[in-house]
Formats: C-alpha cells, structure tokens, sequence
C-alpha cells in the first residue's frame, strides 16, 4: 500500500540531504550506500549506474529502504521501506544532470565514467515513518 | 579477528558521526535507521531500545550493515557488514549517557521514558568497504 511523503517532511528533498539506500545482497544480507535522492510527489527518484552492486540488487529484489536526515538537524528524518517500481534509462542523464545542480551547484554530473549508463530508480514508499518533526 | 576498520577511517568512529544501521525484516526486505555508535576494539557498538524493530530483526537474524558518511565530506563513507555477536541490558543506561556526551555533549540522555528499556549491540565487522572521494581533486581513493 503506498504511503506519502508527509507535506511538512518534503522540504528534506530540497536540501542537500543524502539518503541511506539499503538494498539486499544475494544471500539476503543488507548493503548499504549514501546516494542523492528527490521526489516527484509520488516516487523518491534515486539514480546510479548501471551494473553496480546496488543495480544488481535490486534488479534482484526490488525492496529497498531509505534513512533520510535533515542535513541542519539530522534529529529530524524520514524513515522509508519500499520497493523499486521502475528502472530505466530514460531520463537518467537529465536527472543525474538535475541532482549535481542540487547537490554540487554544477550543470553536469562531473564523475561519470567513459561507458557509463545511467539508471532512474522510482521508489514506491510503502511505509513512511517521520521523527524530529 | 583482525580489526578490519582501516586506520584512516576510525575518525568516523571517534567523531559525532550518526551511522545508518540496516537490519532485516520477517520477510526478508531491508530496514535502515539511523544510530549513535562507537568502536570498542575491533567492535562496533550502538545503543537502541529493547523491542525495537532493529532489535526484534536482530535477534531473528543477525547480520547488520553500518554505513557512516564523513559530514564534511558525504563522499566520504565506511559500509560494515557484518553481524551482531552480542545484545546485552548491562551498563546500557551509562553507555548511552556517554554516546549522549559524545553526541550532544550531555552528561545525560535527554529523553528517558518509564518502561523504556536500553541495549547494547556489539557488532563484529566481518567485511568493510571504504570510499574516500577528495572533491578538491575530483578522484576516487579506494
């Protein structure tokens, strides 16, 4: 059952905030990464590369969860179990292009690798816990 | 064991940093929530309440993941895997007074509500992976 991001916890996606991505490795156990994060009002948009540990993951086992701290007061965070409902190559490059600007104030990602394809994760939040607020 | 957390990233450890600790639900599906911690020789430990979902998750299976990310420079992180060898109630109230000191520089944890039960998680590192990005330069240092 999808649940929202609560309105008075969105402002989280407009700032710098770094989201913990967990993901499940094949035998089961947890990975966890720090990656940059947005939300279209209904999917958290995440972004990587493909064939990485965390593309193989969840192409594997599309559940993930996300720990997301206000970077002014990490007491205040989003807590998100949910699963990844698309992967796709569309819109990756424009995305990732969109998430340096927020994160590094620059136009282009500057760290792609020659070869490198880019990934657009949409994230079906499934259960929204909120502290701090 | 060896100690497997590499030298120039204990600072992580010894610095207010807030570490993300994932755990596995019933069904399998990941949960991460954010924790203080510390190292305690080759150990990391973190405080939670008992009853818990990480704590319930835990005791059902216990392989965690830690991640810690520089917070003057997120593109600096430490991720252990590994598993928790020991949940204890004893000493858990003085430990979290002195993550609290750590943290928010309190001699006590400012939040005690009756019935709340404190435990301490000692997490044996089984394998780390680091990253260390020098934006300056713009390169990985592995």
């Amino acid at each position: 059952m999808p649940e929202s991001i609560p309105a008075n916890f969105q402002d989280l996606f407009s700032k710098r905030a770094f989201a913990d991505l967990a993901t499940l490795m094949p035998d089961g156990s947890p990975q966890v990464t720090p990656v940059w994060c947005d939300y279209d009002g209904t999917h958290v948009l995440l972004n990587t590369a493909k064939g990485r540990q965390k593309d193989q993951n969840i192409r594997r086992d599309p559940r993930i969860a996300l720990s997301i701290l206000d970077p002014e007061n990490p007491y205040r965070y989003l807590e998100i179990r949910g699963r990844v409902v698309e992967i796709t190559e569309k819109g990756a490059d424009e995305h990732i292009n969109k998430l340096a600007k927020k994160y590094l104030g620059k136009d282009l990602y500057p760290y792609r690798q020659p070869g490198e394809v880019r990934l657009l994760l949409r994230v079906q939040p499934d259960r929204v816990r909120t502290y701090g607020g | 064991m060896p100690d497997l957390i590499p030298a120039e990233f204990r600072d992580l450890f010894d610095r207010p940093v807030l570490a993300s600790v994932a755990t596995v639900m019933p069904d399998g599906r990941p949960q991460v929530t954010p924790v203080w911690c510390e190292l305690e020789g080759s150990l990391v430990v973190f405080n939670t309440v008992r009853g818990r979902q990480k704590h319930r998750n835990v005791r059902r299976d216990p392989r965690v993941t830690l991640a810690l990310f520089d917070p003057d420079n997120p593109y600096r992180y430490i991720e252990v895997r590994g598993r928790v060898v020991e949940i204890t109630e004893q000493g858990a109230d003085a430990h979290i007074d002195k993550l609290a000191k750590k943290y928010l520089g309190l001699d006590k944890h400012p939040r005690k509500p009756p019935g709340e039960v404190r435990i301490i998680m000692k997490v044996q590192p089984e394998r780390v992976r680091t990253q260390g990005l020098d934006l300056r330069k713009g390169k990985v240092a592995e």
